[in-house]
């Protein structure tokens, strides 16, 4: 399903059927999805379609730009670094590209949505909730539903810190794809209240294509490389992840 | 009457139009640097003063020169703002006095969500007398300043988060923990519940023809910004009567049981 389309269009699968046959006296775009149909007329026909995925969002609405991962709790060392593994919910972008313009033509996904609050109601954030499992080398996920994410953990704190979530902004998210979707990201712990995350604009895995983020398509001016600061605690005081591990 | 030269007007002139122009590229620095972090119209106010502030300075820069000429022409000007002031009533200055403290307190902005005594919707505009508020009908509704701080206003934007209580009865001869775990379910697919703040579901009273189920779920604020909370009614409350529905839980109707303190006999029973 992910790449780039010059002619017609015509994918079927379990969940998602799309398609485009520019031919067609009215070129249409049809998009079915987990009983939601979408359907556009694309003038001529013309203009290459591309589809990859996108940062995970902007459904079913555009609340919020943060995506928080929740993770078994980790007992990180002071002063110590530890890569694992992560899923991440996929969101799934059509863009028409033609005369050095970027449209968004749909977005879809096959994962439902769950908002949370990270933080206090009066100070806090919401965020787009996804609870992993944490694994030590790469999964076997289902490549149309879940990327995987690369997390180094690193405490520079001098004391043992509990993790147990991550916060990332979409503005500065670099998804790439190709056998899997993947992401690599970083998260500097630098209290149980402060952390800083912040994802990779490379992919450790070669061979990998790079995602066009809708941020990039809508032409949003993004502070890439700042990452986002978590100022409210690294470790969920209530239970919303999952207590078992790979 | 006057000292001014030709020169020391012209002076003046380029001095009010350098001002003007300091103020326009000032106003371009600090939309590009702050209207992401600032609210429309509190950057807008702000440049606003600055832009006054730009102009005044390049008055009391120039005005000394033609001081004698500009000084009766000041005070007229003073005195008849003063007099308008006056006349056009208390109301006017209690306004203008609440628009500064509006501006300056900030217990909302342009976009928010509020409720001002009977008038509720979504904030349009904060100028110096009045506040304009778009009702969730419509309909635009000017309310004086002065009102608008000395009532008691709610701002349901100023949280990301908000808190949404509600109570389901069903009958005594149902399952309550069931139907609180079918709540549960419900809420946990439901999209907009937030998961953290966890939701609270929990028995809450024996009333006289039901018992009592409270739900307290959050909603982030954006989502659920009508004071009615329709979005909310016509999502998740549709969901749980379906839930209840296919479990066979039903929400009850008021009955009373009633005995008679001579228990009526059917005929045969005794014989």
């Amino acid at each position: 399903m992910f790449g780039r389309y010059e002619g017609d269009i015509s994918y079927t699968d379990n969940f998602v059927t799309i398609n485009l046959e520019r031919s067609a006296e009215i070129p249409r775009y049809v998009r079915s999805c987990c009983g939601e149909r979408v359907e556009k007329v694309l003038s001529f026909g013309k203009g290459t379609i591309i589809i990859n995925p996108v940062e995970p969002v902007n459904l079913p609405l555009p609340l919020t730009r943060l995506l928080e991962i929740a993770f078994p709790a980790t007992a990180l060392l002071p002063q110590s670094e530890q890569q694992v593994f992560l899923t991440f919910p996929l969101e799934i972008g059509v863009f028409l590209e033609a005369g050095g313009d970027l449209h968004v033509l749909d977005t879809f996904s096959r994962t439902p949505t769950k908002y949370s609050l990270y933080g206090s109601p009066g100070a806090g954030q919401i965020t787009r909730l996804h609870q992993s499992r944490m694994y030590g080398k790469i999964p076997a996920v289902d490549r149309f539903s879940e990327g995987v994410l690369a997390l180094t953990l690193k405490n520079t704190s001098a004391e043992t810190i509990e993790v147990s979530h991550a916060v990332f902004d979409s503005n500065s998210m670099h998804i790439f794809y190709g056998e899997y979707v993947a992401m690599t990201a970083v998260m500097e712990v630098y209290s149980p209240m402060i952390a800083r995350t912040s994802v990779d604009e490379r992919i450790t895995v070669s061979g990998m294509t790079p995602c066009i983020e809708l941020y990039m398509a809508h032409r949003i001016p993004a502070v890439h490389g700042k990452g986002h600061l978590m100022e409210f605690g690294v470790a969920s005081s209530r239970s919303t992840c999952p207590s078992w591990a790979d | 009457m006057g000292t001014a030269s030709p020169a020391e007007l012209v002076e003046f002139a380029v001095a009010i139009i350098i001002a003007y122009i300091a103020g326009v590229f000032a106003a371009y620095y600090l939309k590009r640097r702050f209207s992401h972090r600032v609210k429309r119209d509190h950057l807008d106010f702000w440049i606003g003063v600055m832009r006054i502030l730009f102009v005044l300075a390049a008055i009391a820069i120039t005005f000394p020169p033609f001081f004698d000429a500009g000084l009766i022409l000041v005070l007229w000007i003073l005195i008849g703002s003063l007099a308008v002031f006056a006349l056009s009533g208390q109301k006017v200055i209690a306004n203008a006095v609440a628009g500064f403290a509006l501006m300056y307190e900030r217990p909302f902005a342009s976009g928010d969500f509020i409720c001002v005594g009977e008038t509720s919707g979504t904030v349009v505009s904060i100028t110096l007398f009045a506040t304009m508020v778009r009702t969730v009908r419509g309909v635009t509704v000017h309310i004086p300043n002065d009102q608008v701080y000395t009532t008691a206003s709610s701002n349901y934007y100023s949280n990301v988060a908000r808190r949404y209580d509600y109570e389901i009865n069903i009958r005594y001869r149902d399952d309550s923990e069931r139907a609180v775990s079918i709540i549960k379910e419900v809420l946990d697919s439901f999209t907009f519940v937030l998961k953290n703040p966890v939701p609270e579901v929990f028995v809450s009273d024996f009333a006289q023809s039901s018992v009592t189920i409270m739900i307290r779920v959050w909603f982030p604020s954006v989502w659920a910004n009508t004071k009615d909370d329709v979005s909310l009614m016509t999502a998740l409350l549709p969901q749980l009567k379906a839930a209840f529905g296919k479990a066979g839980i039903e929400i009850p109707f008021p009955q009373r049981t009633v005995w008679f303190g001579n228990e009526l006999h059917k005929k045969g029973a005794d014989d």
